[in-house]
């Protein structure tokens, strides 16, 4: 037997499977091994990603996600209709994929628009002071508002479009992409049912206007 | 006290490789389908196809007073005889702007909640129809096989309008989930937007 007082005693080598451990902890034996077998593992070659049908697909489904100034532009949209209540909660996200494909039809066929990317980053303003201060215009006035900035956002992503998408299915993603950020911001906004939930959703208004300001003023 | 886990130290790494994915095949289902299947198949995995019929259902299910046979009836005879055309081979590819003007002009109608005249809502099904027959030319092969996958399209289509325009009807008695086909209705319309930009574009 070994003893552990011995200095001239060499420490015998202990193989995983030997590694003893507490009982409530988990043996790092096994999961070495495991790693080990996970870094070997070869990674899946992804050239042309956004090629083909279901390339296409994934590529515009993540494209109006893939830009915060967009991305709280949307949500604002969905949080603003949730705070106007009623027809216009679901009225603007069905003005805004519309007149945003209109927009982004022009971005296709190479229609120019200026100043787009400040309209975009005015949008986030717009709408979040919107929400912030609780706005209830007129339920024209507020999609008319909406659907003016739609165009912008979708000149943007449709003079962005990747060539090689399949364009059936890079649509099909992209709406779907928009209309799934709208609702979040419209689930978003029913937090306004109760009355903490409102200051939630206000301040939620204030932090989509700072964006705005962030990139209007390229701070972001 | 020694943990159970370390007697195998293999099994973990077993379930982790089991847990990694494999590389998806695009079509390597649908490539050994022929005849029957492969028509049941075709209208599900072309997207304007589905755009289209999503759009005819819904439109089918919204209209006041509810009526799903004589649209029905317009779209299995139209639907058949484009069918046939496209496999005598005369038209190999139909106007490109076609389907997806289609899927605008019934998505509108549904997004807008539109009831239209008979009339008119027969006219918008045959048209469909025979758009989507037309655009479903078999693959080539034995007469028999022809057959049967217009066969499969046929039913597939047939079955999936109706299917659709009977939930939309259903969910159409709810104010909120009639808010909701809208919602969808706006999503076709701006997808066939989209597609039609692209193609002038082309």
């Amino acid at each position: 037997m070994k003893s552990e007082s011995d200095p001239n005693s060499m420490p015998a080598r202990k193989t995983s499977s030997q590694i003893r451990c507490p009982a409530d902890a988990i043996p790092l034996g096994p999961w070495l091994t495991t790693v080990i077998f996970l870094l070997l593992l070869p990674a899946t070659a992804s050239a042309h990603t956004g090629t083909g049908a279901v390339g296409g697909f994934l590529s515009g489904f993540k494209h109006p996600v893939g830009g915060l100034d967009h991305v709280v532009a949307m949500v604002a949209v969905g949080l603003w209709g949730a705070f106007l209540g009623g027809r216009a909660m679901w009225l603007l996200p069905v003005v805004f994929p519309v007149v945003m494909a209109f927009g982004g039809a022009l971005g296709v066929m190479g229609v120019t628009i200026p100043y787009v990317e400040k309209a975009i980053a005015l949008s986030g303003i717009v709408l979040g002071l919107m929400v912030a201060f609780a706005a209830r215009p007129n339920l024209k006035i507020a999609a008319i508002i909406v659907g003016v900035f739609a165009i912008f956002h979708g000149h943007a992503h449709g003079t962005e479009l990747p060539t090689a998408a399949n364009p059936m299915t890079y649509a099909i993603g992209f709406v779907i992409s928009t209309g799934l950020l709208h609702l979040s911001g419209i689930a978003l906004g029913l937090l306004t049912r109760w009355p903490r939930g409102k200051i939630v959703v206000r301040s939620g208004g204030v932090a989509i206007a700072l964006v705005g300001f962030g990139f209007l003023f390229k701070l972001l | 006290m020694q943990h159970r886990i370390s007697r195998s130290p293999l099994l973990p790494s077993v379930f982790v490789l089991l847990a990694v994915p494999t590389g998806a095949q695009a079509h390597g289902a649908i490539k050994g389908l022929e005849g029957f299947t492969s028509g049941l198949v075709h209208p599900l995995t072309t997207p304007a196809h589905v755009l289209v019929i999503v759009a005819l259902g819904l439109l089918l299910g919204q209209q006041k007073p509810l009526d799903l046979k004589r649209p029905l009836l317009v779209l299995m005879p139209f639907l058949a005889a484009g069918l046939a055309f496209a496999a005598t081979g005369i038209i190999a590819e139909i106007y490109q702007f076609l389907l997806p003007g289609i899927a605008l002009c019934v998505a509108t109608l549904v997004a807008l909640q539109k009831t239209i005249p008979q009339m008119a809502r027969n006219a918008l099904f045959a048209l469909a129809a025979v758009a989507i027959g037309l655009d479903s030319a078999p693959e080539p092969g034995s007469a028999a096989m022809i057959v049967k996958s217009l066969l499969g399209t046929w039913i597939v289509v047939v079955f999936l309008v109706f299917d659709v325009g009977s939930y939309a009807a259903l969910a159409g008695r709810k104010e909120w989930s009639q808010i909701g086909l809208r919602v969808i209705g706006s999503w076709i319309v701006a997808i066939s937007l989209l597609v039609l930009a692209f193609e002038l574009k082309k």
